[in-house]
């Protein structure tokens, strides 16, 4: 109904990355990207009925979550859009060693390749952070659920950028002393956090990529 | 797991397709900050075509494949066959299209940032000249996303009820009937306008 109207300069020209599933613009968003009011991850995975699958982290479909009843595995199907709400500690076995604390809400969205064999996509979107709203990465005995240790990220005060850095700094300081993974309640040993991403792994961290 | 009444929402799940006796395809959903609305249409039909207003004019977004689409806050946009005008809103929408073998599924992740989901606009733009013919703001932060639904039905009816108020000032053409986003809430004259626009 519109057609006279209708701008005759290419949809690239007028308006940029206007679909992130497009291959070339996919790219942009292999870690996360805010655009607008909000941040974007999108990475290519297998995707299927038994799970997700990273070429380089392996299978990472198992996503935990902390609440009042305790740790609980969430199932998240393909063609699904779940959304964790903010505040819920949440970790991803194999995908990032530490329990992730997130002001915002994270939404997901596993959609299977066009053929069995063919990569998906895997889309992570969660608000884009202001004013006081933080991420926390934070770690939790294994038997007993108890805090044992936690760094907080400033990213509505600082901006997203600074996740990252961030991340690996509390991961560092995590993994630098044994007695801040041993439970002070249960005297459980706890295995050693990791970064989101492989190529940050020490031998120690890759160890523990393997482990939970 | 069970939950007590106080026990806090962790995670809100909404397969894209409905299975067993779910209700929720079709129909608005609160998830934390996010909005959700997924629906569907047969996989043979035209792809659904979002209509953006630039300062250049309107430009048309479609795809054959997936798309995932942003929609900024502040762009008014139209989707054509869901809802019957341009909407303005102060949170950033995503229009997500996922073809299967028999449907292409559609989801709109609308919110996300705190603060927002406070007004939106709704506008009718002339479709030969472009002018503004008319406008309805809803205070969405007081009304919620119920009252919203509600507040844009009302809108539409108010433009649809007087011809004269859907005459564009400048070049004299008669806008087509709005209609609002459910089909299942469509008179006859809105029906048929879903199916034009």
């Amino acid at each position: 109904m519109f057609a006279n109207l209708v701008v005759k300069e290419s949809l690239e020209k007028v308006a940029g990355d206007w679909d992130f599933l497009q291959e070339k613009v996919l790219a942009h968003f292999s870690t996360f990207k805010a655009v607008g009011q909000n941040i974007y991850g999108i990475r290519r995975r297998y995707v299927g009925a038994a799970g997700i699958v990273d070429p380089q982290k392996g299978a990472i479909s198992r996503h935990f979550e902390i609440g009042p009843q305790g740790k609980i595995e969430v199932l998240k199907q393909p063609l699904e859009i779940s959304v964790t709400t903010s505040g819920t500690p949440h970790h991803v076995t194999h995908n990032f060693g530490y329990w992730h604390v997130n002001d915002m809400d994270e939404l997901y969205l596993r959609l299977p390749g066009e053929t069995p064999d063919a990569l998906g996509y895997s889309l992570v979107i969660m608000g884009n952070p202001s004013g006081d709203e933080c991420d926390r990465f934070a770690w939790y005995c294994e038997r007993c659920l108890t805090i044992l240790f936690e760094r907080v990220c400033e990213t509505g005060r600082l901006g997203f950028d600074v996740f990252w850095k961030s991340e690996r700094q509390a991961v560092t300081d995590y993994n630098r002393d044994v007695a801040n993974r041993t439970c002070p309640e249960c005297g459980f040993i706890n295995p050693r956090g990791y970064c989101w991403a492989v190529s940050k792994d020490n031998p120690e961290e890759r160890e523990a990529r393997a482990v939970w | 797991m069970t939950m007590t009444m106080d026990d806090p929402v962790l995670h809100y799940s909404l397969g894209l397709f409905p299975q067993g006796d779910e209700t929720y395809f079709g129909e608005w959903q609160e998830a934390g900050l996010y909005w959700l609305w997924t629906g569907a249409q047969p996989a043979g039909d035209p792809p659904r075509t979002v209509w953006e207003k630039s300062e250049k004019g309107v430009v048309e977004f479609k795809a054959d494949g997936y798309l995932a689409h942003p929609i900024l806050a502040g762009k008014p946009h139209h989707i054509d066959h869901l809802f019957g005008y341009w909407h303005e809103s102060d949170a950033d929408r995503i229009w997500l299209q996922v073809p299967q073998k028999e449907s292409v599924v559609h989801a709109l992740v609308w919110g996300g940032k705190s603060g927002v989901h406070k007004q939106d606009r709704l506008l009718w733009l002339c479709p030969q000249c472009g002018s503004q013919i008319a406008d309805c703001l809803i205070d969405t932060g007081k009304v919620g996303m119920e009252g919203f639904i509600a507040a844009q039905l009302d809108a539409v009816r108010r433009f649809n009820f007087d011809e004269a108020k859907r005459k564009c000032r400048s070049c004299g053409l008669v806008h087509p009937e709005a209609y609002g986003f459910y089909p299942r809430d469509d008179g006859a004259a809105e029906k048929a306008s879903r199916g034009r626009w």
